[in-house]
């Protein structure tokens, strides 16, 4: 399943398609046995996150709140009028790139292989291998990154 | 021209150089310290069981996220919370209650690898990289819109 197909049945399971398209989808979702498991996965996740997102109101109308915005974004005349940034992008990349390849080129090259890592680079943290030993069992996972927690889920419903 | 090359480089190695130095020594130890919980979620009040402890605040921030609304750490004084430390390649088995185990590797790197048992039989094995103050949860269904949680968290060197 492409990712193309898997974010169009997100959308389709909360709500977010219109009629004829969500028709298309459910269609779709009935005669394919992955997308039937990846959204049986997506209610499984539901069922034990807290909540939905919460609405934030404010005290305004959506056309107020929105022309204040408008009105503070720069009007950009014509290009002659615009002053050149001080520092380019051209500038970065001259500077960023040898720079930054140098510094990891130099930090891989003095900590040689089978020594630790640092630990900064953990937080790439997430499950690498997931085995569930046991038949008849499905696992979810998922990681919060800004909590530090990892959280896998085991359905032993199977089992019974 | 060549000058201007020979800095640019010359920077990343100073930067390279810098960041490597900097590290901590403690992030290259060999060895990796962990607690192990039980812990039982509930949308019900406290139960009148003395086994049950509060858990910590900092340990309900981090389990906000699920449904749940109250957590209490199983207390079984034949099955206590353990905090032990592994030696990078070691393994140690924990019993957390009476029929549950697990048995954790330290792989190095920080990495660990968990296995869950339940009644003897293994259910569940997961390596990943646990960093200090992080972690772990293993976790299921109970009885009554309940749920068990194995919490394994990787403690500061």
């Amino acid at each position: 399943m492409n990712l193309e197909a898997q974010l169009k049945l997100q959308a389709f399971m909360d709500g977010e398609l219109s009629s004829p398209e969500g028709r298309e989808v459910a269609e779709w979702l009935a005669q394919t046995p992955d997308a039937q498991a990846l959204a049986a996965e997506l209610n499984l996740t539901r069922t034990f996150l807290a909540g939905q997102e919460l609405e934030r109101r404010v005290p305004e109308t959506r056309e107020f709140y929105w022309s204040q915005i408008e009105r503070r974004l720069p009007t950009v005349d014509s290009p002659a009028e615009v002053a050149p940034p001080f520092i380019s992008l051209g500038w970065w990349l001259r500077w960023v790139i040898p720079v930054g390849a140098a510094t990891l080129l130099t930090f891989w090259l003095v900590t040689p292989p089978g020594m630790d890592r640092p630990s900064n680079l953990a937080f790439l943290e997430g499950p690498e291998e997931i085995d569930t030993s046991v038949p008849n069992t499905s696992t979810v996972s998922f990681h919060a990154a800004s909590e530090g927690v990892t959280v896998v889920w085991i359905d032993l419903s199977g089992l019974n | 021209m060549s000058t201007l090359i020979n800095l640019r480089w010359g920077l990343g190695f100073l930067f390279g150089l810098m960041l490597w130095a900097g590290q901590p020594a403690e992030v290259r130890a060999d060895e990796m310290r962990l607690k192990a919980q039980l812990i039982w979620g509930t949308n019900q009040d406290k139960p009148n069981q003395p086994h049950l402890k509060d858990i910590s605040p900092q340990m309900r921030e981090k389990l906000k996220m699920l449904k749940w609304r109250n957590f209490f750490e199983v207390n079984d004084p034949d099955y206590p919370a353990k905090a032990f430390k592994l030696a990078q390649s070691e393994t140690q088995k924990l019993k957390l209650s009476a029929r549950c185990e697990i048995e954790v590797t330290y792989l190095g790197d920080s990495k660990i690898r968990v296995e869950l048992f339940g009644e003897g039989r293994s259910l569940h094995k997961i390596s990943q990289p646990l960093s200090p103050g992080n972690l772990l949860v293993l976790a299921g269904e109970d009885k009554n819109d309940t749920a068990w949680f194995v919490v394994l968290t990787a403690l500061k060197p």
